[in-house]
């Protein structure tokens, strides 16, 4: 009898926690918090970026950190570029118009890896460089071109995001793709998050498939969410721990119907007709940073706008406060004395790729144009300029290469108090 | 002011009865007439009082501003949400007068939620109004005092509208007013019912109030000083093909909002087209308006128009009709409508008598339009239309000519022909069109098809008197001419293209590709009668009469024309090579013509009084021609684009084509049966640079070559000589090779695009030779009979070049455009007479500057000052040059005077001399009352007075360095006309 009772306890308390869903965070965009910059962010420093002849460039389109220097992709000159950790121009590295660069910062000490996709040839070449710029020798020849970056966790570890996207015209396949791989050097370790491409065609064919792994390790564990159900993991080498759900208001989903079908027929035709692609969807979740009771995170759309405002389809970059469910949006904090009125963000570029983490520091950016133009409209407030951007705004102009922002959030318990 | 106003008209009358119209001179007279009563300076005296006249009243505008002493006081404040702490920067705030409700001033705060609104007026009970989508609106009520001019309510917070709740205001205080303005996501809207206007205020009288807009004295709108590229009504198209017919017409009272979004590129957000939208509100989806009016004036002259448009959610239908004897031509509806807009002022004015031309008309024209949209919200890439058009012009056009040519034959000798002509036209022209429209992202296919009829019947009759430089007078000629000929034509114009279909992975075979299809048909059916005498002084054995009947002179002619483009050759080819990128494409045309003519002559035997018929002339023909031009199209472009800095670039494209042309004619006369065939080679390159700095300017090089071949025609090779024609026999010359053109032109422009008063500068330099050129051979007989016969020469070249300048400036409430076009052209023309190689130079030059000014809705000014120069000389001596000069000045002007009257005016001096003779030079001076009468300002009456100084002559004055002629013809003279017009109107139902 008692071993009949331990044994139906088990089950039933086993069966409750497989059961048992994690916390829901509900996010609606249209109630974040705004206020200031500097109740959030208890330093915004403005790196602006040397602009010779040779070091001039179109637009940020992926910033990556290192020790000593940032690197800088730009699609307009087709060129990757290395600057100081002050700004200064090192090198540049080429590549052709049909190209296309992604840089990935190997941080065991071996430099920068960039990987030159020729979308002509549908092949790839991966040269290595010292942060400062410098070419060094070895180089990979990486035949399938849809590989995605990989990330290092921890020494010798490092983690990929794969898909099970399909093609238009393609039929879903009745196998198990997982999302996540953790490779120990070159060989498969461990893999996470499986999903049979037969039974999603909404996430594998319509949602793209994977996980947007735009986010940093930091003591060896990332924090990943998955497309259409939003679940928010924490992964390391070993292991993988389902956190929270974010939860979303009903028009910010896909329409039910869409999401929860099973016939692809309805998924190829949706594809070609583009009909569910409305601004307000939200397809994922990326940049994503936890301390404590603070997470900060950025949602993806299938569309973004090109305008900026307070209005809660413009809301893209967050901060949320996990203990007491309050959410705040960077778009909706307004600038000020502080940091002498002037943007922390671009509107367009960061609703895209948001903002880069690195040891204890956010970074974005904004475009000479924007600097130029806010220090024009905001004179009469007498802001005060540190060193360094009074002699950029003294030997620059509004055609200047755009400017890196370093923002340094406050501690946990001085960020809860601002909302 | 309405004493001034009595001055104004009284004035007006007096000098219009100092000039009562008198009887009709003979054209013989005009050299001799009289000079008019008034002076040039003085009229420039009366003008200058007139608008000294307007500037000092006290002009009440329509502004919102109340007495400027009043006005020193301030609001400001910051608008948050209440709940979530962030700066609600896309709210909307208004403030009105308590007492009636109008609307003050109105503004829409910064990024940090701040506003500021002044200055406002002292001890007003005013009311201020926040708003915003999705909040319940705050209205506070304040009033300016002396001691506390500048309030600031520092942070305003807002409060969510609760699903749940009905209430809309904060304090529940009913706001009548409807929001001026605000940001919907990109589109900037502007709510027609916060702006009160005088009842009768047209869309365009609205927009004139709106901030940001800017309506210029030509008609063109801006908005933040870029040129709006469309407006449109409901998203589509309107009647009448042009802005300003929606604008004018449109009352206030039917639009709901006015609607300006820019088409932007994001990453370049300082680049972007500009478009309109007038969105009407949804009880006035449907609409008419029109005008009739009818005219009787001095001379019998009379002038009646009429116009309607209607419009529905789907269907557009316009009509148009208009009758008169003073030379007032319409050749297309969309004139005619533009012409009879409810708000017509303005400095330039289309619809008017043609003094310049040549005889006496008498129009009628009519007609009706159409458009149908399949699709109720069309978009760029997706519409459906059909639209159809049938239009009938009139004309009965009776002239009366008097001529001089001069020709030089030789050394010292040279030839005098004095003609005296009179002519009666009478042509009816219909015309029947629709046009289907179909796009989407598949594919794009258009169909058109017209129809026409023209019915022309003339009358000639003329006199001739030859004269030698040595002989005197050697021979006459006088001849009696009827023809009457119906021509009808059908033509069918069909284009289809083809998308290329998006796929996953490379596919070499493209399915996308082009076909044009155009098909036309023409055929006329003429008959002619020419009664000639002809009378030699020198030699009477060679006088000769003629009686010839055409009794057919017909034609017909079929033509069929097949493009075909295959864009993406280099594909199909090469595979996947990209070979530098450069694009190949294969295109080729088709042509096949057919041309026959008929023709039956006869000429009256004395003898037997009867008509005999004439075996030269009477002949058939029948040609033709085969025309296929196969090609290849090379093209390649370069680009380099920085991101909110600049995108520029380089664009190569290079055609090479051949063409195969032949040509197969028979005839009953022999002569005429001929055949050729040529292969020629016509390649054409462009190569263009263009560099677009966002934000400041845009320029624009191109280089372009082209090649093109003239063939021969049986009038080159074989023409059949008329004898009825005296001094005149075209020869033929079988030999003649075609003539090869080639063509090299560069071309600059530079458009500023910074935010307020545009510029723009566009150059053009273009140079032009000849191979085997046709070149005229000209004998001359001892009776003064000109032979000509075609033949190859080289030699041929000309250079051309123009300049256009444009300068635009706003200042508060002024508008001033400036502009300068200058064009010259040099030329080497050669030309044997009686076998000597005589190369004529020609120099034409011509310059135009004018300014345009306008103040509100007010007044509008424009001068302009053109000068045209053209000398023509032949290389060989330097003597004989032919040297022609014109100056001309116009000033027009347009002035809107309270009480519904405006006066309009415009003067122009013309003054052409040629060579030493003594110039020759008029002014023609036109100027108009008018005056709007009933509640809706649907009525109205117009007295017009046209050439008040009855100076209007009808010069011809042509020629080279070998001919001139000179001379003049009727015109239309002087007339007074008073106009009653009705404006029918309805919005809505």
């Amino acid at each position: 009898m008692k071993l009949v009772l331990f044994i139906a306890i088990t089950l039933f308390t086993s069966y409750i926690t497989q059961a048992q869903s994690v916390r829901k965070l509900r996010i609606d965009p249209a109630n974040a918090h705004g206020g200031n910059v500097s109740d959030f962010f208890s330093n915004v420093e403005y790196i602006p970026l040397e602009t010779t002849k040779e070091s001039l460039f179109g637009d940020v389109g992926q910033l990556t950190i290192t020790d000593s220097s940032f690197v800088i992709v730009d699609y307009d000159t087709h060129a990757v570029l290395f600057f100081t950790l002050t700004g200064k121009y090192l090198r540049k590295v080429k590549t052709t118009e049909n190209e296309y660069a992604h840089v990935e910062y190997q941080k065991n000490g071996v430099g920068v890896k960039i990987t030159v996709y020729n979308y002509q040839k549908q092949s790839s070449v991966s040269k290595y460089y010292s942060i400062m710029g410098k070419l060094m020798p070895g180089v990979e020849k990486i035949k399938d071109a849809t590989e995605g970056g990989r990330i290092l966790l921890e020494e010798d570890y490092f983690i990929q995001a794969r898909g099970c996207y399909y093609n238009i015209d393609d039929k879903p396949k009745d196998s198990v793709y997982h999302l996540l791989e953790v490779y120990k050097s070159d060989s498969l370790y461990k893999s996470f998050l499986p999903y049979n491409q037969l039974t999603n065609p909404t996430l594998c064919g319509l949602f793209g498939g994977g996980i947007n792994l735009n986010n940093s390790p930091e003591n060896g564990s990332m924090y990943v969410a998955t497309p259409l159900d939003f679940f928010l993991y924490k992964v390391n080498r070993d292991t993988i721990e389902k956190l929270y759900q974010f939860v979303f208001p009903l028009n910010r989903n896909l329409d039910k119907w869409i999401a929860e079908t099973k016939d692809n027929k309805i998924i190829d035709s949706l594809r070609k007709d583009n009909r569910w692609r409305k601004e307000s969807v939200i397809s994922g979740i990326s940049n994503i940073y936890m301390k404590k009771d603070i997470l900060m995170f950025k949602i993806d759309a299938t569309n973004y706008t090109w305008s900026s405002g307070s209005d809660a389809k413009y809301q893209y970059n967050f901060i949320y406060n996990i203990a007491s469910g309050r959410l705040a949006s960077l778009e909706r904090m307004l600038p000020d004395s502080t940091n002498g009125y002037l943007p922390i963000m671009q509107g367009f570029r960061n609703a895209i790729s948001g903002l880069t983490y690195e040891k204890g520091h956010f970074y974005s950016n904004v475009s000479s144009l924007s600097m130029f133009t806010v220090k024009d409209a905001t004179k009469d407030r007498n802001p005060v300029y540190t060193p360094v951007l009074q002699e950029y705004y003294k030997k620059e102009s509004r055609k200047s290469n755009p400017v890196i922002v370093k923002l340094k959030l406050k501690g946990d318990e001085e960020t809860k108090k601002a909302f | 002011m309405l004493n001034n106003n009595k001055a104004l008209t009284s004035a007006l009358l007096y000098l219009v009865n100092k000039f009562k119209p008198t009887k009709r001179m003979h054209i013989v007279n005009v050299l001799t007439a009289k000079r008019s009563r008034i002076s040039v300076a003085s009229f420039f005296f009366i003008w200058t009082a007139f608008l000294l006249l307007f500037f000092s009243q006290d002009v009440k505008g329509q502004t919102l501003r109340a007495d400027s002493s009043d006005l020193y006081g301030s609001i400001k404040g910051i608008v948050y949400d209440s709940a979530y702490n962030f700066a609600l920067n896309s709210s909307s705030i208004a403030l009105y007068k308590t007492a009636d409700s109008s609307l003050l001033n109105y503004t829409l705060p910064n990024n940090f939620g701040e506003f500021s609104l002044k200055p406002l007026p002292f001890n007003t009970n005013l009311q201020l109004v926040i708003s915003h989508v999705g909040y319940k609106s705050l209205v506070k009520k304040i009033t300016i005092e002396n001691h506390n001019r500048d309030i600031d309510l520092g942070k305003i917070f807002l409060n969510r509208k609760d699903e749940n709740d009905s209430t809309t205001t904060e304090n529940e205080v009913i706001v009548t007013s409807v929001i001026p303005m605000r940001m919907n996501g990109d589109t900037l809207e502007f709510n027609a019912d916060a702006f009160r206007m005088d009842k009768n205020a047209t869309a365009e009288d609205l927009m004139r109030r709106l901030p940001g807009f800017t309506i210029w004295g030509d008609g063109e709108m801006t908005f933040n000083g870029k040129p709006i590229s469309s407006l449109l009504v409901n998203g589509k198209a309107f009647i009448g093909g042009s802005a300003d017919v929606a604008a004018q017409n449109i009352s206030k009272d039917a639009v709901q909002k006015i609607q300006v979004y820019q088409q932007a590129n994001e990453k370049n957000p300082l680049d972007s087209t500009m478009h309109a939208n007038i969105k009407l509100k949804e009880d006035k989806q449907t609409g008419n308006f029109g005008k009739l009016s009818a005219g009787y004036g001095s001379r019998k002259a009379y002038a009646l128009d009429g116009m309607m448009g209607w419009y529905g959610p789907k269907l557009q239908i316009s009509a148009v009709a208009a009758t008169n004897n003073v030379n007032k031509v319409s050749r297309d509806i969309n004139q005619l409508i533009r012409q009879s807009s409810y708000k017509g002022t303005g400095a330039s004015i289309d619809y008017q008598p043609d003094f310049r031309a040549a005889g006496v008309n008498k129009p009628i024209a009519g007609g009706v339009n159409f458009q149908y949209d399949y699709i109720k919200d069309p978009t760029y890439y997706k519409s459906k239309t059909l639209r159809g058009s049938y239009f009938l012009s009139r004309d009965n056009i009776f002239t009366d000519r008097n001529t001089t040519t001069n020709t030089l034959v030789g050394k010292d000798s040279f030839l005098l022909l004095e003609n005296i002509a009179t002519n009666r036209n009478i042509q009816t022209n219909q015309n029947l069109e629709a046009v289907y429209e179909n796009r989407n992202d598949k594919m794009q296919f258009t169909l058109r098809a017209n129809g026409f009829l023209n019915e022309s019947d003339q009358r000639n009759e003329s006199e001739q008197l030859q004269e030698n430089s040595w002989l005197g007078v050697i021979g006459s000629s006088s001849s009696l001419s009827s023809s009457a000929r119906l021509t009808k034509g059908f033509t069918v114009a069909s284009s289809y293209r083809k998308n290329e279909r998006r796929r996953k992975s490379f596919v070499r075979v493209s399915d996308a590709f082009n076909i044009d299809y155009n098909f036309s048909l023409r055929d006329v059916n003429g008959r002619s009668e020419n009664k000639t005498d002809y009378i030699s002084f020198i030699n009477p054995a060679e006088n000769r009469m003629f009686n010839r009947l055409f009794t057919k002179a017909n034609s017909q002619s079929i033509s069929n024309k097949i493009t075909l483009e295959y864009p993406n050759l280099k594909k199909l080819i090469f595979g996947k090579m990209h070979l530098w990128d450069i694009g190949i494409a294969f295109n080729t045309e088709i042509g096949l013509d057919k041309n026959k003519t008929d023709d039956r002559v006869a000429d009256f035997d004395a003898f037997s009084s009867k008509y005999v018929q004439n075996n030269y002339l009477t002949n058939n023909t029948h040609a033709d021609i085969i025309n296929i031009k196969p090609g290849l199209k090379f093209s390649k472009s370069f680009y380099k684009h920085l991101t909110n800095r600049y995108f520029k670039g380089w664009v190569f494209n290079l055609n090479v084509v051949s063409q195969y042309y032949q040509m197969e004619h028979k005839a009953t006369q022999s002569v005429q049966n001929f055949n050729y065939s040529y292969h020629k080679f016509i390649p054409d390159f462009i190569i263009s640079r263009f560099n677009n700095q966002y934000g400041a300017y845009d320029v624009n090089y191109n280089l372009n070559y082209n090649t093109s071949v003239q063939y021969p025609t049986v009038m080159q090779i074989a023409p059949l000589i008329d004898s009825t024609n005296i001094w005149f026999l075209p020869k033929g010359n079988a030999d003649i090779n075609p003539q090869y053109n080639r063509n090299l032109n560069f071309h600059f422009s530079y458009t500023s695009r910074k935010p307020k008063n545009p510029a723009s500068v566009r150059l053009n330099i273009g140079y032009r030779n000849a191979t085997d050129f046709f070149a005229d051979s000209s004998y001359f007989d001892e009776n003064g009979v000109r032979s000509s016969y075609v033949v190859n020469t080289s030699g041929y070249n000309s250079v051309n070049g123009s300049i256009d300048v444009r300068k635009s400036l706003q200042v508060k409430k002024h508008t001033y455009q400036f502009g300068l076009m200058t064009n010259a052209s040099s030329g080497n023309i050669p030309q044997y007479i009686t076998a000597l190689l005589r190369t004529s130079r020609n120099f034409n030059g011509s310059g135009n500057i004018n300014l345009v000014y306008s103040f509100k809705d007010l007044l509008s000014f424009r001068a302009e000052q053109g000068y045209n120069y053209s000398q023509n000389k032949q290389a060989a001596t330097n003597n004989n040059t032919f040297i022609s000069r014109v100056i001309h000045t116009m000033v027009s002007g347009s002035l809107q005077l309270p009480k519904n009257l405006t006066w309009s005016s415009n003067i122009s001096y013309n003054r052409s001399s040629i060579n030493s003779t003594k110039p020759v030079n008029f002014t023609i001076w036109n100027a108009s009352l008018t005056y709007r009468f009933l509640k809706t300002n649907s009525g109205e009456i117009k007295f017009s007075a046209l050439d008040l100084l009855k100076q209007n002559k009808s010069i011809i004055n042509t020629g080279n360095a070998v001919s001139q002629t000179f001379g003049y013809q009727n015109t239309l003279q002087n007339y007074y006309m008073i106009t009653f017009s009705y404006f029918p109107r309805k919005f809505g139902r």
